[in-house]
């Protein structure tokens, strides 16, 4: 049982980081980031290749600064390369979810193209075991249970006290209003896209270190995250946060007492139920 | 006059494109050419068929490809695990993949925009999860393997080099002929107009749900016989039909095409198979060059390859004066 | 502070809304009326430089602003308070009073002024954890000036502040607004209520057809204008 529960906070805590960053950029910009899966493992790669005697060697707390750096940019270039020129065109929403794909096929195979596709590991953050209550943890797994919500609630902190993440909200609701109190809409869309690069690749290195790193590790988060943003709603942070945790728990218990091939199946199912009772998901708004 | 001129012109590319149909697979006899044009045939019927529900109707249907996958995946089950008849498998097909694409698409349809494409998304995934679950009967990741050839009174189609090109080709042709009729009816411009006037066409009394359940309804007909007739061709069924790239592949099929054309995915059909696999020897890299080639196409040609053929000045004439405004048709009738 | 608007022609896409249009404001408190759509709204969002002129300049303490981007317009203390503002649906009042304040200029001295706006407008500090969407229409009004005023302005441009309140709402804003100019911010009003116009301002100009049809200097001709009377007994 405890073990159950465990994962399920595992899964949900990254699946969290993963859908946040989503939700943030169609919150703000109104498209959907169909590369986030890929930037999530380019961010993996990214910690690999600097901290891994087998690339650069100097070491994990240099290699996960580093990659984090390196998100902060790579944000920058998809914004301006896939989504800048088709923001405010008719069919905004279609052509960005195909450059974002076609985005993400480039990276995938650009990356294995670099580093072939044999599994890489990165070292964990932290080794060994903890003991809580009769349940036996990797460091590693509380590591992230306990991460990934001071990062969130750090988001949360930022776009309500910080300026700029004001400014973010407020662009997501009124560009016009938000024009006229002197922001930059553009330069916010670039925060935008950092900040949520920056959550995709945190997801990547911590997926990194519970498991291998490969050129197709973003896949599966990705289409978590999918079933989690419908879910809890798209747009709004509170219902994405509650949507990845349910289904992180929905999904361990399932596996265990389902079957692990099964949980899927059960997970369209309870997404094809909350949608038949509310179409906007969980906490989402009408658009 | 110009009116007969028109009317030559398309006489003429019948012509044309039937003596081609006909006369392409006595050419292309080598293996693996003749792998390659029934492949891009069948890729072509898949994306034209697609190109019904997102480029005219405007609905981000992620599911399209399942219904290409789920009809392969029926011909196999249905002949090997249940015996059944082959020719029965492919109207069993059909069948299973209406259904199961009006029952998604009723319950997917009731989101809107981006959701639905999530949804439908979320679909394919379902699939492959249950080919992985059910593994007695579906053949787990490895897929069914063993297929039987189609069989036509007795007549074995893979015993006859050119019979499955043609066969390819006739589906090719008559899903065009049933697309293009669609789109252009009175059915086609009410999708149409759901798509740029939603709020207007409402007013007017177009179900909106309905339309766009049907449309995807008749779009997956053709999509489930070319997945029949994939699988009886490969004589296998796998489950990589339903993975993320043959669904960019052939969502890029649809958009370098031209969305809302039908005959701009089918060109793209061809060019893109037929390019990616004579780029094979440079590996991944093809892939990243077909990105490429996506995105500089949404950026530069936003209505694809095909819109270069109406940028001869005649044609455009021609479209202007010929194809009114959906929202003209519905006011005056 | 002194804007002059020289010549402006502008309007939205084809359509041309605006025609050579010329004001000006010079340390002082000016009035735009005039009917419904002929282009008020249309003149603030081109000053504000939300909409590009086709033609003409915006000139703003010495300085052309003609073209520029709204922020560095804001920067130059030039703040725009739009029409009928739903301002920021899902923040608090308080989060939208603070983004008021995001311009370089204004930032650093957002406390202080908070504490002018929350005196002015003594309901918005009762309310400012409450969502600006559930805020009433007078109430949203207040926080759209307060956000402006967040701004520092120089000159502050209002669209329509009285737009849809009771008469006694409308007193009390108009009052609110006095107090705001008498801190000798300049005013540039919108507004179909006369009374309040001629009790505000100095000067004021009547816009018809992207055009000014009136310029009116001496405010105690103001008064005499029976056609203004009569422009609004079928226009207001
Ligand atoms: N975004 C827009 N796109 C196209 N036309 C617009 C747009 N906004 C306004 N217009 C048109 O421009 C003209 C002027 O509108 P504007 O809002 O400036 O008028 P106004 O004088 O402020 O009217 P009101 O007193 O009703 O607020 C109107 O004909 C209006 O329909
Ligand atoms: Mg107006």
């Amino acid at each position: 049982m405890g073990a159950i529960i465990v994962s399920g906070l595992v899964s949900g805590a990254l699946y969290a980081l993963v859908a946040a960053g989503l939700s943030l950029i169609w919150g703000s910009l109104g498209v959907f980031n169909f590369a986030h899966g890929v930037l999530l493992m380019t961010g993996a790669y990214a910690a690999w290749w600097i901290s891994s005697p087998d690339g650069l060697g100097l070491g994990l707390g240099i290699g996960i600064v580093g990659a984090l750096a390196f998100m902060v940019v790579l944000g920058l270039v998809v914004y301006l390369l896939l989504v800048r020129p088709w923001i405010g065109k008719a069919n905004a929403e279609l052509a960005v979810i195909m450059t974002t794909i076609a985005g993400s096929i480039f990276l995938q195979n650009l990356i294995l193209e670099i580093f072939g596709g044999r599994y890489k590991t990165i070292d964990q953050v932290v080794t060994g075991t903890v003991a809580i209550g009769g349940t036996t943890i990797q460091a590693q797994n509380l590591l992230v249970i306990i991460l990934a919500p001071v990062l969130l609630i750090a988001m949360w902190l930022f776009l309500t006290r910080n300026r700029t993440g004001l400014a973010i909200r407020a662009v997501a609701q009124n560009q016009d209003a938000a024009q006229l109190f002197g922001i930059g809409v553009e330069r916010i869309y670039i925060a935008t896209f950092s900040v949520s690069a920056v959550l995709a690749g945190v997801a990547g290195i911590l997926l990194g270190g519970l498991f291998n790193i490969s050129p197709d590790m973003g896949t599966d988060p990705l289409l978590r995250a999918f079933v989690v943003v419908v879910f809890g709603g798209l747009g709004s942070l509170p219902g994405t946060i509650l949507g990845a945790y349910a289904i992180g728990m929905i999904e361990a218990f399932s596996s265990y007492y389902i079957g692990i091939y099964w949980t899927p199946v059960v997970l369209f199912v309870v997404l094809i139920g909350v949608l038949v009772v509310r179409p906007t998901g969980l906490m989402g708004r009408p658009t | 006059m110009k009116k007969d001129w028109t009317r030559i012109g398309r006489i003429a590319s019948i012509v044309v494109v039937l003596a081609v149909a006909a006369v392409a697979p006595l050419v292309l006899t080598g293996g693996v050419a003749q792998n390659l044009a029934v492949l891009s045939i069948l890729y072509a019927v898949v994306a034209s068929n697609w190109d019904l529900t997102l480029g005219y109707a405007g609905i981000f249907n992620f599911a399209h490809v399942a219904f290409f996958g789920i009809g392969s995946y029926v011909a196999a089950i249905a002949t090997l695990q249940f015996g059944v008849p082959v020719w029965l498998d492919l109207i069993l097909a059909v069948v299973v993949v209406v259904a199961v694409g009006g029952l998604v698409s009723a319950l997917a349809l009731r989101l809107r925009g981006i959701y639905v494409a999530l949804v439908t998304f979320a679909l394919t995934q379902l699939c492959v999860a249950l080919i992985n679950s059910a593994k007695d009967i579906t053949g787990g990741p490895v897929g069914l393997i063993g297929v039987p050839d189609l069989e036509i009174r007795g007549f074995e189609l893979g015993s006859e080099p050119h019979a499955y090109f043609y066969a390819a080709e006739v589906l090719l042709i008559l899903s065009t002929i049933a697309m293009r009729w669609l789109a252009t009816s009175h059915f086609g411009l009410s999708l149409v107009a759901l798509r740029d006037y939603e709020a207007y066409a409402v007013a007017r009394g177009i179900p909106a749900r309905r339309q766009r359940v049907l449309a995807i309804m008749a779009s997956s007909i053709p999509t489930s016989l070319a997945g029949c007739l994939y699988a009886h061709y490969l004589i296998v069924a796998s489950p990589d039909v339903f993975s993320f790239s043959l669904t960019t592949l052939l969502l890029s099929m649809v958009l370098v095409g031209g969305a809302g054309t039908i005959y701009g995915p089918i060109v793209a059909a061809i060019v893109l198979t037929v390019g990616t696999e004579g780029l094979h020897q440079l590996g991944n890299i093809r892939y990243m060059i077909v990105a490429v080639l996506i995105v500089l196409t949404l950026r530069f040609l936003p209505g694809g390859l095909w819109s270069l053929w109406t940028l001869v000045p005649a044609i455009r004439r021609r479209r202007a004066t010929r194809v009114p405004s959906p929202l003209a048709e519905e006011a005056s009738s | 502070m002194r804007l002059q608007v020289e010549a402006i022609s502008a309007g939205y896409g084809r359509v041309r809304v605006l025609h050579e249009i010329s004001i000006a404001v010079d340390n002082q408190r000016v009035g735009l009326f005039g009917p419904n759509g002929h282009g008020k709204t249309t003149l603030l969002r081109t000053i504000s430089g939300l909409i590009r002129p086709t033609a003409g300049r915006v000139i703003f303490d010495g300085k052309d602003i003609t073209g520029r981007s709204p922020q560095s317009i804001v920067g130059e203390g030039l703040v725009h308070v739009p029409q009928g503002s739903t301002l920021l649906p899902r923040m608090t009042v308080l989060e939208a009073l603070t983004l008021g304040a995001y311009s370089r200029r204004a930032w650093p001295r957002r406390r202080s002024t908070m504490e002018q706006v929350f005196s002015l407008f003594p309901r918005l500090a009762e309310r400012r954890a409450q969502r600006c969407n559930t805020l009433s229409g007078g109430e949203r009004q207040m926080a759209a000036i307060g956000a402006g005023l967040m701004g520092c302005p120089k000159l502050l441009m209002l669209d329509e502040p009285t737009l849809g309140l009771a008469p006694k709402l409308r007193a009390e804003l108009a009052q609110a607004i006095h107090a705001i100019a008498a801190t000798g911010v300049g005013l540039l009003v919108i507004d179909q209520d006369i009374d309040m116009l001629l009790g505000l301002c100095d000067r004021l100009y009547l816009i018809e057809q992207g055009r000014v049809a009136l310029d009116v200097v001496d405010r105690s001709a103001i008064q005499h204008q029976d056609v203004l009377k009569r422009y609004f007994g079928s226009a207001a």
